[in-house]
């Protein structure tokens, strides 16, 4: 297990970014919201579940493949957005899950969401569905679903890995608009090649406050925007110290220098 | 009361009466808890959740931010890691239930009320009936006959988990490798700039990668006249894709991590202050 022992500078760094993180929401909160640029990708959901809802056919959503995470929980997050705007068009969703844990908060989240939007009615028992934990089981189920359900529109978000095109190619294949956005970094360009739509790095975090304009999630992007510039920094001066350190071997700033770059190195 | 909680929860070896103890106790406890937050008034439930997760993300950060040894003092959080471990996977584990009722009660109704592909569910059913029956007599009376044969459970739950469930398995992940053609033939059509640039890239990568591509610039010598580096040697297919994969997509990869990861403490923090109000659980729970 790892300790702030092993590394004081790196644990001061990890509470910086911390403090500026709740900075942000505490600003957005009570003083200035943010706003945040266009993201091509979140502006493609309501045209998707527009579509969707014009052919008469259902949504697909499906959070990754890991059980009750943050990854998971920031992905039926922005579930939960698009759930409201399937609502106030009276379409159906489907939800399959690969954990009974994330089972229990899913159908909770989209309960709430159908409520808010004033359509409780519409969001059967079985819309949230376990199918199992087993990641290729899971992938023939959501291949099934896509398939006997002809679903129309297809938002793939949270953490995926090999089966990953199994999603989207059988989404292609039944003509649905794809939307996909995954932590997991090499399965970012199988979603580029498959999908319609593909949200990168960070921006899956700052969907669900693009979506939902709510402060304290905006708040938290712009702690994170500064976090960025803090360890942009960071990088930057070290990638300088380094090579100063090629030219300069003794005295006085070489010695500072390699104490600078020594900082943030493990075991310091 | 440490000692108690740390051999609580501890491992046994055998499955004897403390082990059936224990679970019993823990099943006991978990639905108290439940059932004291389930008769808790609905505006304190909230409070009580945002106070066990505040409790339970502030003894990670305490065990992280106390050092693991000063002098002849150890860190007094980390002793009891696995006993806040083992605690979680135990409460995670009652959502098994959930699950398993989630799937069941949806196939029970497509049978009954004969929705399209009620076939589908009739299968289901009995693999998941099988598996479990057999998956415990495995584990329980390995050497039962079967409908008075010479096959004993062991043999038929082989059957079922290797002879099945693992073919379907392997099956699926090949499928995989069709899916790729297929994708990989739309990602590499060449409608724009972007995608030109992404073919010749692969193309490059994917010929530095066998030995086909590699013969293609074998003719460009590694050493110079003097037996000094030949600078031109850079050009040999199999090093720009080295130069392609390490200089250009590794740190674009590690870019994307940086914000990742920076999203990852965002949403925690956010979640262990209780500050996603508006995310999930708006409606009073």
């Amino acid at each position: 297990m790892q300790h702030a022992s092993d590394s004081w500078p790196v644990a001061a760094l990890t509470l910086l970014i911390c403090a500026t993180i709740v900075g942000g929401v505490l600003s957005a909160q009570h003083w200035r919201l943010p706003s945040i640029r266009r993201i091509a990708g979140l502006n493609a959901i309501d045209e998707a579940v527009g579509r969707a809802t014009e052919m008469g056919r259902p949504v697909l959503m499906v959070p990754g493949l890991i059980g009750f995470d943050v990854v998971t929980l920031q992905a039926l997050a922005i579930f939960s957005e698009i759930a409201r705007s399937v609502a106030r068009l009276g379409n159906k969703i489907i939800l399959p899950t690969i954990d009974p844990v994330v089972q229990g908060v899913a159908e909770e989240t989209m309960r709430d969401a159908f409520a808010e939007a004033g359509r409780p009615d519409l969001l059967e028992e079985g819309d949230v569905r376990y199918l199992t934990t087993q990641q290729f089981a899971f992938a023939s189920g959501v291949a099934g679903i896509l398939v006997r359900e002809k679903v129309a529109a297809s938002f793939l978000f949270g953490a995926f890995y090999a089966e990953s095109l199994i999603f989207a190619e059988v989404g292609h294949q039944v003509g649905a608009v794809q939307v996909a956005g995954t932590t997991e970094t090499h399965q970012i360009p199988f979603f580029i090649a498959a999908c319609d739509y593909v949200i990168i790095g960070d921006e899956f975090y700052a969907a669900a406050s693009y979506i939902s304009k709510n402060p304290t999630l905006l708040g938290s992007i712009i702690g994170q925007d500064y976090c960025k510039v803090i360890l942009l920094a960071i990088v930057v001066l070290g990638c300088l110290a380094q090579t100063l350190l090629q030219h300069w071997h003794a005295g006085l700033v070489a010695h500072l220098l390699q104490h600078a770059v020594g900082l943030f190195r493990a075991g310091h | 009361m440490g000692h108690f909680l740390h051999n609580f929860f501890g491992p046994v070896a055998h499955r004897n009466g403390v082990y059936y103890e224990k679970l019993v106790f823990g099943f006991l406890l978990v639905f108290a808890l439940l059932g004291i937050l389930q008769l808790a008034p609905r505006r304190w439930r909230k409070t009580i959740i945002a106070l066990v997760t505040f409790v339970g993300g502030l003894y990670y950060l305490a065990e992280f931010l106390y050092p693991y040894q000063t002098g002849p003092h150890k860190n007094p959080f980390t002793p009891y890691l696995d006993f806040v471990t083992n605690a979680s996977a135990v409460i995670t584990a009652f959502a098994i239930g959930v699950g398993t009722f989630s799937l069941l009660s949806l196939h029970a109704r497509n049978i009954v009320r004969r929705r399209g592909s009620w076939g589908n569910s009739i299968v289901l059913l009995a693999s998941f009936v099988a598996m479990t029956v057999f998956g415990l007599l495995n584990e329980y009376a390995p050497h039962l006959r079967v409908f008075h044969s010479k096959v004993t459970s062991a043999q038929v739950y082989n059957v079922l988990f290797m002879g099945g469930y693992t073919n379907l398995t392997s099956a699926m992940f090949a499928v995989i490798a069709f899916y790729i053609a297929s994708a990989a033939y739309r990602a590499f059509r060449i409608r724009s700039a972007e995608a030109g640039l992404l073919m010749a890239a692969a193309l490059i990568v994917m010929l530095g990668s066998v030995s086909f591509g590699t013969v293609l610039t074998s003719w460009i010598s590694l050493t110079g006249p003097h037996g000094v580096e030949n600078p031109m040697a850079n050009f040999r297919i199999e090093n720009i894709a080295q130069w392609l994969m390490m200089q250009v997509n590794s740190p674009a990869q590690r870019g994307i991590l940086f914000g990742l990861n920076l999203g990852w403490i965002a949403v925690s923090l956010r979640l262990w202050l209780s500050l996603e109000r508006g995310s999930y659980f708006d409606t009073e729970i």
